[in-house]
This record gives C-alpha cells, structure tokens and sequence, in this order.
C-alpha cells in the first residue's frame, strides 16, 4: 500500500513539475477565459471569427458561439 | 453658448494670417493647454460617445448608452435628451452615426442602428416621425466593440443634404485591415449603395492584407459637399467631388515611424485588459516576449494617420499615430492640411478628442473623472 502511495505521489510531483515548467501565462489565461471569446456585432445572437481575441479561446465556428450562449443562459 | 460661434470671421482672417507651414516647410506645432478646452455648460455626462453632429443650429450627440440621444443648442445651451434601448421603432440596440435631415421638419436628425438594422428620424424634440428598415446591402458586420480594438471607423454615415456618403463593406469588419474591403459610396437613407466615389483597396499598400493590427487604411469625412479621403498608399490628401472626381491632391510629408516592441507592448496589454477583464495583471503575461513572437502580426511602420476630420470643403485634419496616450495608437497630435497646401500641426491635452473643427476651434468629447465623457469646446485663444 505504501508502494503505491510513494508511487502515486511520484506521479503527481511530476505532473505538478510539468505545469510549473510549462509556458505559463497563455495557457492557463486561454483556460480562463474559455467563455469570452464570441463577439456581437449588436444583433442578439452572438459570433466567432478568425483571430479575434489574442489570450482567449477562439471559436471554431459560429455554431460554437450559439453552444456558449445557451451554456451562460442555462446556469 | 452662441458667443463660441459667433464672430468667425475676425478669425478665419487672423487664421489665414498665421497659417504656418506649406510644401517644403517645417510644420511648427502648436501644443493645447488644458486649460483651453472647456466644458460646455448644461450638458450631461455621457458613456460613450460613438457620433457628433451640427446642425447649424445644435450639437448632436450620440451616446453608447440609454438615453442615447441628446441634443445641446449653440443659442441657449439648453439640452434635450431621448432615445431609449430597445428592438421597435425609435428605439436602439447598437447606434453607431447620427446626421442631419434633410426633413421632413426643420431640425431633423437621423441615427442609424446597426444592431437592430433600423434607421430613424426624430424632430428636434425627440418625437419619432419615421423608423425604416436598413437596406439588405447597406448592413453593416461589425464587433461591437471595434472602437476598443482598431481605430478603423466604418460606420460613419455624412450628409451632403440630398443624400449620403457611407463605407459599403460586403463582409464583416473584425480588425483594422478588413477595411480594405469596402468602398466609398453614395447612398440613400436605407444605405442601399448607390453609385461608388472610390474603392478603399486602392488607397491601401498590398501588404496591408495580411495584416492584422495598425494596418494604414483610409480615412474619409464629408464637408460642403466635398469628400475628404486620406489616402496610405500615396500618402495624400484627396479632395473629391460627389462623383468621385479628383479636385486636388495635397501630399503629407510626414515619415512613417517604425513600429517598436514597446507599442506592441501597449497595445497586448491593453488586449489582456479588454479580454480578461480588471483582474488582467493576475495572469502574470510575459508582453515583452510575446510581443517578439507575435512582431510579424503587425505592419512594420505605423500608420501615419489613425482618422480624418474635415473643417470646411478645403481644409482637413488628420489624427496622428503615437501610443503614449492611447494603445492603439490615436494620438493626441493632429494636422492640419488644407487643398492650397498649407498646414500645421496642433497638440491637444491629454482625455480630449475634437470631432466637430471649425473656424474658431473644436467641439469634441472630454474624460472626465469616474470615467465618463462630456462635451467640450476648444477655442483657439491665439488666433484672435
């Protein structure tokens, strides 16, 4: 048992390790902001384009926009 | 409040007097004082100015928040505001131009609404007298928050009296270089398009198209029935008829600066801001060094102007670049160019940006603390 509990703790340090060395602010920001990418040109349903927004994620396509709505309004 | 209009012309004569500069001169610059623009009295605080309008007889102004509408009167000082929020007729989602009416009552405005599509009329107290439909071909495409990311304007709409002049784009506007799809053109109230002044590719340098941010694009206004156009590529002032006729060509001897890391710098955090919101620092972003990897997303030299005002049918001014006080580079410094050639260069302090020239000076829209805006007026002491 103690086996296994050094072992998992091995594998978590590692993984720890490996967001501590990787490049930090784009990542994690673009997690962050997962739900502003979409942009409205005023009409009511929002849209995605191509480069928008440079810390967050971008949608692949406008239905994406439409998902991300619907999940903001549901909450 | 008449008095700031009243008397030009002792003044245009002691303008043309001093009227510094021409081909082949040094432009001497002239540096505003803050305590040269003044508040205009009775009139509210706004949000967001989006358009500034004159009427001859009042300053109209349209807000990005409700009442959207207000108009001042240069006689009295006396305001009315109205405009509410809203997808009927009369009412707003997204106003982004306001101009005067050619009728159907003395004093009409019309303002036009992107995000409901509409345009509308009002009598110069604010009663609806009409609401149309835009035109399938004259909508507009365009993030809402464009002003926040690009200095590109394609929403202005001016009056010539009988009709309008607008940018007509067939596809969305999302940054700054997407302007090089449209063109100038007349057009009728519903900006339905009608016959093209100028296409804006041809005043842009090829390169411009992959561009992303502070691509040099062209920049136009309407005064006394001439189109103004500044144009990138030759690095000229274009005077136009309504036909889209040249009538003359003033050339802009100013050296494009280069872009430095330190204004991509400014212009990425002010991305994290807009993006992230308040709490942007908390991200820790290394800007120095993504400006370097993202160095070939923008133009190599800055544009030299960031927006163009028309004062009469032959004298404009142009906005030059520089981000120290803004990230997208609408600096504070514009020039002043004229069909005949002449020109000068004039600073202004530091929150103010002046939308309406004219003989004696400037209207425009003033920062003021908690972060809202007002009308102000520059008069230029100097000249008298």
């Amino acid at each position: 048992m103690r086996r296994k509990i050094a072992i998992g703790l091995v594998l978590l340090n590692g993984l720890l390790a490996a967001f501590l060395f990787s490049p930090q602010a784009e990542t994690q920001v673009m997690r962050m902001g997962l739900l502003n990418c979409c942009k409205s040109d005023g009409a009511p349903k929002p849209y995605c384009c191509d480069s928008c927004c440079w810390f967050t994620w971008n949608c692949n396509r406008d239905r994406d926009c439409a998902e991300v709505t619907e999940l903001k309004l549901s909450k | 409040m008449n008095r700031l209009l009243a008397g030009s012309a002792p003044l245009v004569l002691a303008l043309a007097g001093c009227s510094p500069g021409g081909p082949g001169h040094s432009v001497e610059t002239r540096f505003v004082d803050a305590r040269e623009v003044e508040l205009l009295p009775a009139t509210s605080r706004f949000v967001s100015v989006r358009d500034l309008a004159f009427d001859g007889e009042s300053i109209w102004v349209l807000d990005g928040a409700p009442p959207f509408i207000t108009r001042v009167s240069v006689r009295d000082g006396g305001s009315d505001q109205f405009g509410g929020e809203g997808q009927g007729p009369g009412e707003f989602l997204t106003p982004w131009a306001i101009q005067p009416a050619d009728g159907p009552v003395d004093g009409s405005i019309r303002v036009w609404d992107q995000g409901n599509d509409r345009v509308s009329t009002f009598d110069p107290r604010g009663n609806l007298l009409g609401s149309e439909r835009l035109s399938e071909d004259g909508r507009i495409r365009a993030r809402t928050d464009l002003r926040d990311v690009s200095y590109a304007d394609p929403f202005r709409v001016r009056s010539t009296g009988a009709e309008l002049v607008v940018g007509h784009f067939p596809g969305r506007i999302d940054r700054t270089a997407d302007l090089m799809t449209g063109s100038l053109q007349r057009a009728d109230v519903r900006l339905e398009p009608g016959p093209e002044l100028t296409r804006f590719v041809d005043h842009m340098t090829k390169s411009a198209s992959g561009l992303r941010e502070w691509a040099a694009v062209p920049f136009w206004d309407v005064c006394e029935g001439a189109v103004v156009l500044w144009s990138p590529v030759s690095a000229e002032v274009v005077w136009l008829d309504l036909l889209g006729e040249v009538r003359a060509r003033t050339p802009v001897e100013e050296k494009p600066a280069p872009v430095s890391l330190e204004d991509i710098e400014t212009y990425l955090s002010w991305m994290a801001r807009l993006e992230l919101g308040p709490d942007y620092e908390d991200a820790r972003i290394d800007y120095s060094s993504m400006a370097k990897s993202n160095r070939d997303r923008f133009a190599e030299r800055a544009p030299i102007a960031t927006d163009l005002r028309c004062q009469s049918g032959r004298e404009a001014w142009l906005r030059q670049f520089d981000t120290s006080s803004d990230p997208l580079g609408r600096g504070q410094t514009w020039l002043q160019i004229s069909a005949n050639g002449t020109r000068r260069r004039v600073r202004f302090p530091d929150g103010f940006t002046p939308a309406l020239f004219t003989e004696e000076g400037a209207f425009g829209v003033l920062e003021v603390p908690e972060g809202f805006q007002r009308l102000a007026w520059w008069k230029e002491e100097s000249a008298i």
